[in-house]
């Protein structure tokens, strides 16, 4: 559950004429950090920091054996090793009428940090006086367990063979064992004989929902309800289960009275969990909505179609996490709203953590430094939903950071390119976004050092701003090298929505080639940069990224939706590159700048159906039950060709032009997607009565919808066949 | 003296486009740069970021070692506070102010790598319609390396090449890369420090207001042993003085900003004598490779006959050390950093012209000239003529 979630509890409310609820009520997702040795205090300082700032929910329950702790272990409101003493004082706060304890006021230098004091005192050990089946007072939450992956320092000896994950780690997410996870994502690397200095490995974390008290003095609610994000609709039952918020004022110290009420509760909670983050873990499942700038990158995801564009999340299929290998710039340092980025010899660039500063949404113009680029760039990708600044194009991706000199000789640049591609990307590395171009004087090894990764990772490359118009055998590298099946380059466009054209300033312009792939908007993109800024970039730098990123979504959603028959067996990284181009919008206006259009990330990632809009205007996705094997396409008469539909990967009406557009692998074997994929800019489609046949699904529903060939403004295949 | 220059510059002329021709004699050793109109005018209408920031953009030149940008105002004047950043390729910022700029435009330092990121920041004032800042043109080195009378292979070694000498390289800094315009056309010669704030090169090079207004004079521009280009610090010059000019003798000094002998070090004139044995070091920015960073010759480099005719009777020496386009103004050295000549003529190699090779003029006429003239100028201005 997210902020954004929890607007439809305040909604909800607010029809019941409580004034109160007129604040949105915020609802956060809290997380453990996953070591289990530090649970007990993690969930401990939860609970404390919450009591303190007044939103600890609570609810009565009975006890089986006369210990709270058996209580809260079997209520599930309690996990660790250990029954930290902060936890017992509290407790016995919340059931003075049976316990009672030594009320030392808290110093002063404690009293800031909201987890380090229970009400104002030291925290001390009750004296209870209770027995079986008695009712008292404990939290009120729920939790869940998730396993996710993470890098950490490699166990002393760590070996893939030997290594045991945590009895409760779940898996299935990957699709395979545990064990399996960890082997594939620390596979042996070439020329390293010595152990890996981290690893990355499962880890359980415990999750649950913590509700806060409306509070109009919180400038985080403000902020939200500046979003403007729209409701959810509310849950179908209509019920919000009611929060019982302990109301422990009387347990208060003077001190922590009058100091509590000078700050917002919501506030200094929601800073305490993250000021603290390491000891008591992260909140960290917000929704796109909550992001603060997220309303000025709108305009961004309707151009190229992101869920984003609707200010919605992402679906389960894209949340694998897949690598996107990085070639920027050096960047010394993290940023509040990016992830923790890894360096090819396993150290990370991490984000400010506890020296986070407030608001993390400053956006400045004046940030034009190579390692601005960077940044932003990385921004693009995969900044972070974590209600802080922007939200990337792939939030889930993981970042492999190669540092690129692009001030070195042409020639030297791209003898490290080659070195980078020859060693070889981290197993989980499916993209690389290379935002960069080059003039060799002599040939260095690129296009071989390109090609060996054909099988595992797609090449998106920037075509470069010198606004000049290339032709096949064009010298900058790597965007000329995109005859290879995994690259594709990137043109950048202006941000006309109707009529895009190639991407041109004062100053300079982006380089277009009708043999080029395809184009994404290169103007004045919001994005990350140093020092925990945010700034609008201008390039085919940053028009690139989006091709990555989206790259990166087919990678998940393709192997997620696909990958069930046939274990560890990989989305190829030419499948990717066609599946871009052809789900790509098409315009008249970008005819000879480029072969495709505009990505369009909602088509490209909607792998396992098929999609059709008719000239009728309806909109049908699903499965395709019937239609003919050819189809007659061309002028009139004898020499019409019949286009297999089982090869057919798109056919768009072209409004200009009153044909369609054909795109197609040129193989006379059927669903085959090893083959060339073509485009047939102009075709007559002559067969018009011959009925297509699609089954769609709603929910638990289902129906078959029909309609003729001639109906067919625009079809998109699945990324297979079923 | 003057006729006979003329005449040959056009003797130059007319056997460039002559294929057959014996290949004529080029006097000065300076390189030349290209010069490109570009007239991008940054204006309200420009507008493509928030706020105070106007307009940000990019200028870049593929492959450039370097660009200068020539900048100038148009229109009523922009708000008080006004300027342009510069960002360049080595993660470097200069702000200029847009009410300091020149009518007649700007030419900023060398900006590294040839490209640099601009934001035009106008603060909270309103711009006028009619105000613009203009992108008049750039500038960036051309691509012609000629080698001047190389004996045998030309020789000519990176300044901190394994091979170079540690007393060599040292004797190197205070040599500078200068990059300078006039009339239309961009310059490139190599110069020195002859004092605290006191730049000798060639007069050929530096010989106007023009040209000492726009001349940036770049230290330390050099490869490293670990093959990276750096620059050091880039020095302006204070003013052209034409009494600190000698045609005869083609030498010329200025006044740089900023003292850059605190940080570099200089030559001493004073060391000069006719002693002209022994081998030598011709320490320059010669193009040997593309970029022109500071490089030397050393190898088979001598001092051959003196005294011999140059621009006036007398004048120079004839030297083997290779040179190539771009050295003119470099300081010809003993190894014991004893100054020996202003190296300024080179010739394309010709065995069917007397003019075969490298000249040089004399360090003690060049040491005389500058004590008189920093004693005449210097004490007409009430200064002391021991300190220059």
């Amino acid at each position: 559950m997210s902020i954004r979630n929890a607007l439809a509890l305040t909604l909800l409310a607010a029809t019941a004429a409580q004034a109160e609820e007129q604040v949105p009520q915020l609802v956060l997702d809290w997380q453990s950090s996953g070591r289990e040795e530090t649970l007990a205090t993690e969930i401990a300082r939860l609970y404390v920091t919450l009591h303190n700032s007044g939103n600890l929910a609570v609810r009565q329950a009975q006890l089986t054996d006369g210990f709270v702790e058996t209580l809260l272990r079997e209520a599930g409101v309690f996990r660790g090793s250990y029954f930290p003493v902060e936890l017992d004082a509290l407790l016995c706060d919340l059931n003075s009428a049976v316990c009672s304890r030594d009320l030392r006021p808290a110093a002063a230098a404690d009293l800031a940090d909201l987890g380090a004091h229970v009400g104002g005192y030291q925290p001390t050990r009750g004296r209870w006086k209770v027995q079986a089946d008695q009712v008292v007072t404990i939290p009120d939450y729920s939790f869940d367990s998730i396993t996710s992956l993470t890098r950490v320092p490699a166990p002393a000896g760590f070996t893939t063979a030997s290594y045991q994950p945590p009895a409760d780690a779940d898996c299935t997410p990957w699709k395979m064992s545990c064990a399996e996870v960890v082997a594939r994502f620390n596979p042996p690397q070439i020329r390293m004989t010595a152990s890996p200095p981290s690893v990355t490995l499962p880890i359980v974390q415990w999750t649950t929902a913590i509700p806060l008290r409306p509070d109009e003095a919180s400038k985080l609610s403000s902020r939200i309800l500046q979003t403007g994000a729209p409701p959810p609709a509310p849950a179908p039952d209509g019920g919000v289960k009611a929060v019982n918020f302990a109301v422990p004022d009387t347990a208060y110290s003077s001190d922590w009275k009058t100091l509590s009420v000078k700050q917002s509760p919501t506030d200094v909670t929601v800073d305490a969990l993250r000021r603290t983050l390491a000891p008591i873990g992260t909140i960290n499942r917000f929704g796109v909505a909550d992001e603060p700038l997220a309303g000025e990158q709108v305009p961004l995801f309707e151009l190229i179609n992101h869920p984003f564009a609707q200010l919605q999340d992402l679906p389960p299929e894209l949340h694998s996490p897949v690598g996107i290998a990085v070639f920027e710039s050096r960047l010394e340092n993290g940023h509040c709203d990016l992830p923790t980025m890894e360096r090819p010899d396993g150290t990370e660039i991490a984000p400010p953590g506890a020296t986070d500063p407030d608001g993390c949404d400053q956006v400045d113009a004046l940030s034009e430094t190579d390692a601005d680029h960077a940044a932003g760039v990385m921004g693009v990708i995969a900044s972070q939903e974590n209600g802080k600044g922007i939200v990337g194009i792939n939030p889930e991706a993981r970042l492999v950071l190669y540092d690129y000199d692009r001030d070195d000789p042409a020639d030297r640049q791209l003898a490290d390119l080659v070195r980078n591609m020859q060693i070889g990307f981290p197993e989980e590395v499916r993209v690389a976004n290379l935002s960069l171009g080059v003039r060799p004087i002599v040939d260095t090894g690129v296009r071989n050092a390109l090609d060996i990764q054909r099988a595992r990772v797609l090449i998106v490359a920037a075509a470069g701003n010198e606004g000049l118009g290339l032709s096949p055998g064009c010298a900058i590298l790597p965007a000329c090298l995109n005859d290879l099946d995994n690259v594709i380059t990137v043109i950048g466009l202006n941000t006309d929505g109707a009529d895009p054209a190639p991407w041109r300033s004062q100053t300079q312009g982006s380089n277009t080639s009708p043999f080029f792939d395809i184009g994404a908007p290169a103007e004045a993109v919001l994005t990350t940069v140093t020092h925990n800024r945010f700034a609008r970039k201008t390039g085919t730098s940053f028009a690139a990224p989006q091709v990555a990123a989206a790259a990166s979504l087919v990678f998940s959603a393709g192997e997620t939706v696909f990958g069930d028959n046939a274990e560890g067996a990989q989305l190829s990284p030419k499948a990717v590159k066609d599946r871009l181009i052809y789900t790509a919008d098409f315009f008249p206006s970008l005819n000879g700048k480029v072969r495709s259009g505009r990505l369009n990330i909602g088509r490209a990632i909607a792998v396992a159906d098929a999609q059709f809009t008719l000239f009728d205007g309806r909109s049908i996705v699903g499965q395709v039950l019937d239609a003919p094997v050819q189809f007659a396409c061309g002028p009139r008469g004898p020499s019409r060709t019949f286009p297999t539909w089982a090869n057919v990967r798109r056919l768009v009406f072209n409004q200009v032009r009153r044909q369609h557009i054909l795109y197609f692998h040129d193989t006379q074997e059927q669903g085959n997607r090893d083959a060339s994929l073509k485009r047939d800019p102009g075709c007559l489609v002559a067969t018009d009565s011959a009925p297509v046949k699609v089954l769609t699904r709603d929910g638990s529903e289902s129906r078959v919808e029909e309609f003729t060939f001639a109906d067919i403004r625009d079809y998109t295949s699945p990324l297979f066949d079923e | 003296m003057r006729q006979a220059f003329t005449f040959a510059l056009l003797f130059a002329a007319a056997g460039a486009s002559a294929q057959d021709a014996p290949t004529a004699p080029e006097l000065e050793a300076l390189a030349t740069g290209v010069v490109e109109a570009r007239d991008i005018r940054i204006d309200a209408a420009s507008r493509n970021s928030d706020g105070a920031v106007l307009w940000t953009g990019e200028v870049a030149v593929a492959e450039a070692p370097w660009l200068r940008l020539l900048l100038r105002t148009e229109g009523p004047p922009f708000p008080e506070g006004s300027f342009v950043a510069l960002f360049t390729a080595d993660d470097g910022r200069s702000d200029l102010a847009l009410a300091e700029l020149p009518r007649e435009g700007y030419w900023t330092d060398l900006l590294p790598n040839g490209r640099v990121r601009l934001a035009v920041v106008t603060g909270d004032g309103t711009l006028d319609p009619a105000s613009a800042l203009v992108i008049d043109s750039l500038s960036y080195p051309g691509q012609e390396i000629a080698a001047y009378s190389a004996h045998g292979g030309n020789q000519i070694t990176g300044i901190n090449d394994p091979s170079v000498p540690e007393e060599i390289r040292r004797l190197g800094r205070p040599v500078a890369y200068l990059s300078f315009l006039a009339g239309g056309r961009s310059g490139i010669c190599t110069g020195f420090l002859v004092g605290r704030d006191l730049l000798m090169t060639n007069e050929h090079c530096i010989n106007s207001d023009e040209s000492c207004r726009s001349l940036s004079a770049t230290f330390g521009y050099e490869v490293g042993v670990d093959g990276k280009l750096s620059y050091g610090r880039q020095y302006r010059c204070a003013g052209y003085d034409p009494r600190l000019t000698s045609f005869d003798l083609d030498v010329t000094v200025v006044r740089l900003k900023d003292g850059p002998g605190d940080v570099y070090g200089m030559i001493d004139p004073a060391t000069a004598s006719d002693d002209l044995t022994g081998p030598m070091a011709v320490i320059q920015h010669s193009g040997h490779n593309a970029t022109r960073t500071k490089e030397v010759s050393l190898v088979d480099c001598a001092i051959a006959a003196a005294p011999v005719n140059g621009r006036a009777v007398d004048s120079d020496f004839t030297h083997t050390c290779d040179t190539a386009k771009g050295t003119s103004g470099a300081p010809v050295l003993d190894l014991a950093g004893h100054f020996r000549g202003l190296h300024h003529f080179g010739f394309r190699d010709d065995d069917s012209d007397i003019w075969t090779e490298n000249r040089g003029v004399r360090g003690p006429l060049i040491r005389d000239w500058l004590a008189a003239v920093l004693a005449e100028t210097t004490l007409s201005e009430g200064g002391d003529a021991t300190h220059p």
